[in-house]
């Protein structure tokens, strides 16, 4: 569905002038007195890649649940779209695709079925036909269209996770967030995968938020760095602004968590 | 229900319809579901053996001697408590337990649809499943007894409901059948109280087994103190408990013994609020806190 199309339902509508599409402001959550996250606050921009950097158990699994609205922040407020997660959560999800700590399927069910029950799901694919024609696109922008009527259990890890960002795209969304996606990739896999985001983002005009250990990827695609430490944010800016005077982002980076 | 469907005209979210159609497809993927739907022909066969023999060792004037007419509420009162049961417990494990703890429910939810619905739409599914089977072991049930079993001009209803002919009882059996359907849907909210908080579809399995068999052992020492209570407050108590309701409260209900019918109406409608409340509250924090 174009933009054009979208605009044309009265119930889903998506403010596009804005030039930010993601706005967290002082986003704090604590389970039993420990700080997950402490006032983080950043912005994206439509049509940014922008990464998600941290040590394990930093908080970006926790950051990113909050931004889908899987876990409500205790302080704090995130907009996507112009809408609060917190307070309108639906409306504002509808804006996001997101694979969340591993691209989970049904396994008994196949590719195809798997993205065409997640179809049902997207109160903007209302008709059977418009379902069964957008699962084909994402199948296609994800080049899993010749092995998506085997089953998920049979898939390789680099195969779900393309199918885990087809079910991401279903919906059409503006923002796609990506929690290490790149967990378990061998280097070819890695190199389609970071060739699929670049597609998604210079093709489609996707904006999209990716969690990632791997530096040198993120390098490689980011234009802008979000990096947190126990929870708290250490930086947020462009990624020439992060690497200043470094020679490369892990250098960047590795100061950043020593200092 | 219309509160769901008010949500989610008002909030751009997904409507409940499509929620059901999804749940409903992926439960006919599964294989285990797919041999369960099976099941009502070979139970049916399983009762009609087991009843024949019981039949050769009883008076024909008794209610408990099956015949054709008597045979799907006979046959019903063999499987309920056990097969049916059974069945719902695979259900919630399979439906609520797995794809909770599996991380499959995140897929939904990330969709705008809140775990609270989600289950609401599961709930409906899997009773929907229920009521079928139930609807096909009836069939079958009637076509094995009117094969298989003596049809005689009357035969007497249980609880000295009195006499019935084929097609009088066949309505009795319907009206048998109608409140089991009750019962299952009070019983369903009860095994998804428990998957709900299973944390594997073992547990779940575990849990709900000992909940049937504590239904059983309460009511069977409540016997021992029989002489203390009034007959009216003894069959009450007896009552509470769900199983028993399933297993010799749906023929009483149908007798209206002891005003019963009212009593154990309260007692299902008791059973699925209570439970259906529990489960909501329990996936309720779970909508924030997961």
């Amino acid at each position: 569905m174009n933009t054009a199309e979208r605009d044309t339902n009265p119930r889903i509508v998506i403010p596009q002038a804005e030039p930010v599409l993601v706005e967290t402001g002082n986003v704090t959550k604590k389970v039993r007195r420990r700080a997950l996250l402490q006032n983080v606050s950043f912005t994206v921009e439509r049509g940014e890649i922008c990464g998600l950097l941290g040590p394990n158990g930093a908080g970006k699994t926790t950051l990113i649940r909050a931004m889908t609205g899987l876990i409500r922040p205790d302080s704090g407020d995130i907009r996507i779209g112009g809408r609060s997660v917190v307070r309108e959560r639906e409306a504002a999800v509808l804006h996001v695709g997101a694979i969340v700590e591993s691209p989970i399927f049904f396994p008994y069910m196949t590719g195809r079925d798997n993205l065409d029950n997640l179809a049902l799901l997207h109160p903007n694919l209302p008709t059977r036909k418009e379902r069964e024609q957008r699962v084909r696109e994402v199948l296609e922008i994800v080049r899993m269209d010749k092995r998506a009527d085997e089953r998920v259990k049979t898939y390789s890890l680099g195969m779900k996770q393309r199918l885990g960002i087809a079910q991401a795209l279903l919906g059409d969304p503006e923002l796609l967030i990506l929690d290490e996606p790149a967990n378990g990739l061998d280097p070819m896999g890695i190199r389609e995968l970071r060739e699929l985001i670049l597609r998604l983002k210079h093709e489609l005009g996707k904006t999209v938020l990716v969690s990632s250990h791997l530096l040198d990827e993120l390098q490689k695609i980011c234009d802008r760095i979000v990096v947190i430490r126990e929870g708290e944010q250490v930086f947020a800016g462009s990624r020439e602004e992060m690497i200043g005077r470094h020679s490369s982002l892990e250098e960047a980076f590795v100061e950043m968590m020593t200092s | 229900m219309s509160l769901l469907l008010y949500e989610t005209e008002n909030s751009g979210g997904v409507p409940f319809g499509r929620l059901l159609q999804a749940e409903w497809r992926r439960l006919w993927k599964r294989r285990t579901v797919r041999l369960m739907a099976l099941a009502a022909p070979l139970m049916a066969l399983v009762s009609a053996k087991y009843l024949l023999s019981q039949n050769g060792m009883l008076h024909p004037g008794l209610p408990e001697y099956a015949t054709a007419g008597s045979m799907p509420v006979l046959a019903l009162a063999e499987m309920l408590v056990t097969a049916f049961s059974g069945m719902m417990l695979v259900l919630a494990g399979l439906t609520v337990t797995e794809e909770y703890r599996s991380g499959q429910l995140r897929m939904g939810m990330l969709r705008a649809a809140s775990l609270t619905r989600i289950m609401s739409a599961k709930w409906l599914v899997c009773l929907a499943f229920m009521w079928i089977q139930l609807a096909a072991y009836f069939v079958c049930s009637a076509v094995v007894g009117r094969i298989w079993f003596p049809n005689p001009d009357t035969y007497p209803l249980f609880y000295e409901a009195g006499q019935a002919a084929y097609a009088e009882g066949l309505l009795y059996d319907l009206g048998y059948y109608a409140l089991a359907a009750l019962v299952l849907a009070a019983l369903l909210a009860v095994f998804f109280w428990i998957a709900a908080i299973g944390r594997s579809s073992t547990v779940t399995l575990g849990l709900g087994i000992g909940f049937l068999l504590l239904s059983y052992l309460l009511p069977t020492v409540l016997t021992y103190f029989r002489p203390l209570f009034e007959t009216q407050e003894y069959v009450r108590l007896y009552f509470l408990s769900l199983l028993m309701v399933e297993w010799e409260g749906l023929a009483a209900m149908l007798a209206n013994l002891h005003g019963l019918r009212l009593w154990n109406l309260g007692v299902i409608g008791g059973y699925g609020l209570l439970f259906g409340a529990m489960t909501m509250w329990v996936w309720k924090r779970r909508d924030s806190f997961e």
